[in-house]
């Protein structure tokens, strides 16, 4: 199971990318014989996320659900993203392909670690959604002439817009729910994330 | 005249009046169904445009380098410097003189520059107002 191993380590140097899968493959395969209690739908679906972002890449993906749909007696044989989170991936991405001065005066460019850490976060809520076996009405990515991205997720009546900034621990927040509006700053981790979350679909 | 006299001399206006129009490239793609969305006026190193007075449709629309060095034809919005001094920024004229964008220097005489950072909310609301406008020039989302 060291399959992509290198690529991670060759895409994302500084990013300590470690193989989130292989530990709980080990975990999966080990249950029959000590008995321990399977990995939850949450935990892999989380994991491939995470192993999806480091990627950057959908070859692999499939190829580890499938490892799993066959592990798990074919409970999950693919796991697909919500249009609108595959589509702002794939926006996403795209953005590595700013040059500079893209919006026609000084616009930065969008370096790969920080891309990866958007592509997260967006994963990261896609994972959320299912979870709930709910759909988001729109999720928008959009970059900015600073270098920065946003987020945008609408649910029912609600808005969520996620600011984020390169080389910045935090991120800007704003919430709408067609009454009130709230601005904010917050730490950029994945508890703060799954508050704002929480939030939008409650 | 005057005009010409200004950019002859690269005068720097020292105050921009309320009502001076701004011009903002949309790049191809940028806007969605024909509306620009609020990241478009977000730049915490400061939003460029240009002085309408002091440019043309074909000039300010024309600003971004293409992949093979050419000019690349985008669209156009309009705003007005006391749209951005009712959200407690300020627009400054910034004229730039050779400056280098991907191995061109850039002249730009009616650049300007936001000092401050709009919020989201004033940022969505410029963009809501912005596209209830018809644009300078049309924007292929």
């Amino acid at each position: 199971m060291n399959l992509g191993n290198c690529a991670i380590a060759n895409h994302y140097p500084e990013s300590g990318a470690v193989d989130p899968f292989e530990e709980n493959l080990v975990i999966i395969e080990g249950r029959d014989e000590r008995e321990q209690e399977s990995p939850t739908l949450d935990t892999l679906i989380r994991h491939l996320c995470e192993f999806s972002t480091l990627t950057l890449g959908n070859t692999v993906q499939d190829y580890y659900t499938d490892q799993i749909g066959r592990i798990l007696g074919n409970e999950i044989p693919r796991i697909a993203l919500h249009q609108y989170f595959q589509t702002g991936i794939n926006e996403i991405r795209s953005y590595l392909d700013l040059e500079k001065g893209w919006d026609g005066y000084r616009g930065a460019t969008f370096s790969k670690d920080f891309i990866c850490t958007t592509e997260k976060i967006l994963l990261q809520s896609a994972g959320y959604f299912y979870s709930l076996g709910l759909e988001p009405d729109e999720v928008t990515p959009c970059p900015a002439s600073d270098g920065s991205v946003e987020i945008e997720i609408h649910y029912q009546n609600k808005e969520l817009f996620l600011s984020l900034s390169p080389n910045s621990r935090e991120m800007g927040i704003y919430l709408n729910d067609g009454m009130l509006s709230k601005e904010y700053r917050d730490i950029l981790e994945e508890k703060t994330i799954q508050k704002q979350l929480q939030w939008l679909v409650g | 005249m005057a005009r010409f006299f200004y950019r002859f001399v690269w005068i720097h206006i020292g105050y921009l009046p309320e009502e001076t129009r701004l011009w903002r490239e949309v790049p191809p793609g940028r806007g969605k169904n024909g509306k620009i969305d609020q990241t478009f006026f977000k730049d915490k190193n400061g939003l460029s445009s240009d002085i309408a007075l002091f440019s043309n449709e074909k000039t300010s629309s024309r600003r971004r380098v293409g992949k093979d060095g050419k000019p690349e034809m985008g669209g156009l919005v309009c705003f007005l410097v006391n749209e951005i001094r009712a959200n407690n920024c300020n627009v400054v004229h910034a004229p730039l003189k050779k400056y280098p964008i991907k191995d061109k220097l850039i002249t730009n005489y009616s650049h300007t520059l936001v000092n401050g950072e709009l919020s989201i909310t004033a940022r969505k609301e410029l963009a809501a107002r912005i596209n209830a406008r018809p644009p300078v020039v049309p924007f292929v989302s």
